[in-house]
């Protein structure tokens, strides 16, 4: 059998003494697109976080291609993972915040070219280039000499997802990216996360309350609570016949909302 | 006594001279904020370390330098540095002083300016994989210390009001020179209204820089290159 992309094996995670996580287990195929709902408070953000390294684990490993995240080997013996380790594995993954967290006193282009000229050490024609390509991709070619107080928040978020694309990942984590956002905008950026999911390669995991687009985009939806998976399965299959008491009543309430 | 009148001769006389004494007095407070500055983005720093007695030690100095008087510890520059084999002149002495008495204040603005700083803005610096460095340099810096503006110009133009302190150790910047020509003239009047106009026009100045940096860097975005 392929390796998953991404494996959460045996996490756990507490916040004080109360467990979130315990014993957590989820696989990752390569290129697959995994939703994950629940209600509030339920470790959606959390389980995107400790992926990314924004939040440590207590216990278990999660693995990215076989890899182990917050573990490596220094003199053949393997210790906590030190920050050499992490820039290394961070490499492969993107993020994208509710909140955009663009940097607000650069301007748009140099957002997106901050990282590839910091981190992937390009030029900085080289970078802006790409950062340029990268806007017109996301329908903000005029944009570039904007600052990000000048963009409305679809705008700011389009932004967003091409300063993550900058950096070349292989895994997307996009966390409630249109929860922040007028109902009016919200498509203009689920339009961006549709295009890339019809011609890229990426593999992603998503949070989103938006339920008709975690159903046409996701080839697997999880529903999540207290730190658990209660059900799983295609879309159209845990929306349309949900199996587990909670999923149907989380679901009826958002049909009710 | 004689009638308080004003001599425009004699203001006129000692202007120059006056003059002489501004150019030490504004070069004291430019070495002494350049310092504070240093000082103080240090002493920021050393105060979020991770190691505690970094911490303690930074939380230390603040305390200990911000509750004693700015002139005592001129005077334990000046006398306590020549035992220990270290000669500086007078100007060293007060930019030392100030610089690190004011370093201390604006250790405390910076920190607050980097704890102000939102938290997203760490997690976008993490999340796109910048090193420490470019996460303090490229991101955290530029809103802290733009946040901490206002405060720094307040910090720099008191520095500057507290350099009469430092004619104590003789050094020769407006107040000092004011007070040899009143004593060597017997006039008082005209030395000290100069030396009070000078500080006016000054700290107006000072202010007003401050004010139009302020608008070249409005909070809500500034570009930087
Ligand atoms: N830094 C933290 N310190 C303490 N508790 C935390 C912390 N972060 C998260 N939690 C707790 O962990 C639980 C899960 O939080 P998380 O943000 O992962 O939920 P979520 O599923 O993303 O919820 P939402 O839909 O509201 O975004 C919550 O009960 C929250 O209070
Ligand atoms: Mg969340």
């Amino acid at each position: 059998m392929k390796q998953p992309k991404i494996r959460f094996q045996d996490v756990s995670k507490f916040f004080g003494d109360q467990p979130l996580f315990d014993g957590f287990n989820l696989d990752i195929t390569e290129q697959e697109i995994v939703t994950l709902i629940g209600p509030s408070g339920s470790g959606k953000s959390t389980l995107l976080r400790m992926l990314m390294t924004l939040e440590t684990i207590d216990g278990g490993e999660i693995f990215i291609d076989g890899e182990p995240l917050w573990h490596c080997e220094r003199r053949s013996k393997t210790v906590k993972a030190d920050e050499k380790h992490l820039r290394q594995m961070r490499a492969k993954l993107g993020m994208v915040f509710q909140h955009f967290n663009l940097f607000p006193h650069m301007s748009v282009l140099r957002n997106i070219a901050e990282a590839p000229i910091r981190v992937l050490g390009k030029s900085r024609e080289q970078a802006y280039n790409d950062a340029a390509c990268l806007l017109e991709q996301v329908g903000l070619a005029d944009k570039a000499d904007a600052f990000p107080a000048d963009l409305s928040g679809g705008q700011k978020q389009r932004v967003g997802i091409a300063r993550t694309l900058a950096m070349q990942p292989s895994v997307l984590l996009l966390d409630e990216i249109t929860s922040a956002l007028d109902p009016e905008l919200v498509d203009e950026v689920l339009d961006v996360i549709r295009q890339l999911a019809a011609t890229q390669r990426y593999t992603m995991l998503l949070v989103t309350h938006e339920m008709y687009f975690a159903r046409e985009i996701s080839d697997r939806v999880c529903f999540l609570d207290q730190g658990r998976i209660v059900e799983e399965g295609r879309p159209e299959q845990l929306f349309s016949q949900p199996q587990s008491p909670r999923t149907q009543s989380f679901l009826a309430s958002f049909l009710r909302s | 006594m004689d009638e308080l009148y004003w001599d425009w001769g004699f203001a006129l006389e000692v202007l120059p001279v006056l003059l002489q004494g501004a150019k030490v007095t504004l070069l004291a407070t430019l070495l002494g904020s350049l310092l504070a500055l240093v000082v103080g983005v240090v002493l920021a720093l050393l105060r979020r370390s991770r190691l505690h007695f970094l911490r303690w030690t930074a939380r230390g100095v603040i305390e200990f330098i911000r509750s004693t008087p700015l002139l005592i510890q001129i005077f334990f520059i000046y006398y306590i540095t020549p035992e220990i084999g270290i000669n500086l002149s007078p100007l060293a002495t007060g930019v030392l002083a100030l610089g690190l008495h004011y370093g201390c204040y604006l250790a405390e603005v910076f920190r607050a300016g980097i704890e102000g700083v939102d938290h997203g803005q760490w997690e976008a610096a993490r999340a796109l994989n910048l090193s420490r460095f470019h996460t303090y340099f490229d991101v955290v810096f530029p809103q802290a210390l733009r946040a901490a503006l206002p405060a720094t110009g307040n910090y720099v133009i008191a520095m500057f009001k507290e350099t009469p302190q430092l004619s104590a150790i003789t050094l020769l910047e407006m107040m000092q020179l004011a007070k040899i020509i009143g004593s060597e003239n017997f006039r008082y009047l005209e030395p000290l209204t100069l030396v009070g106009v000078l500080y006016l026009v000054f700290s107006l100045i000072a202010a007003i820089a401050v004010l139009l940096l302020e608008r070249k860097f409005p909070p809500e975005g500034f570009r930087l290159r």
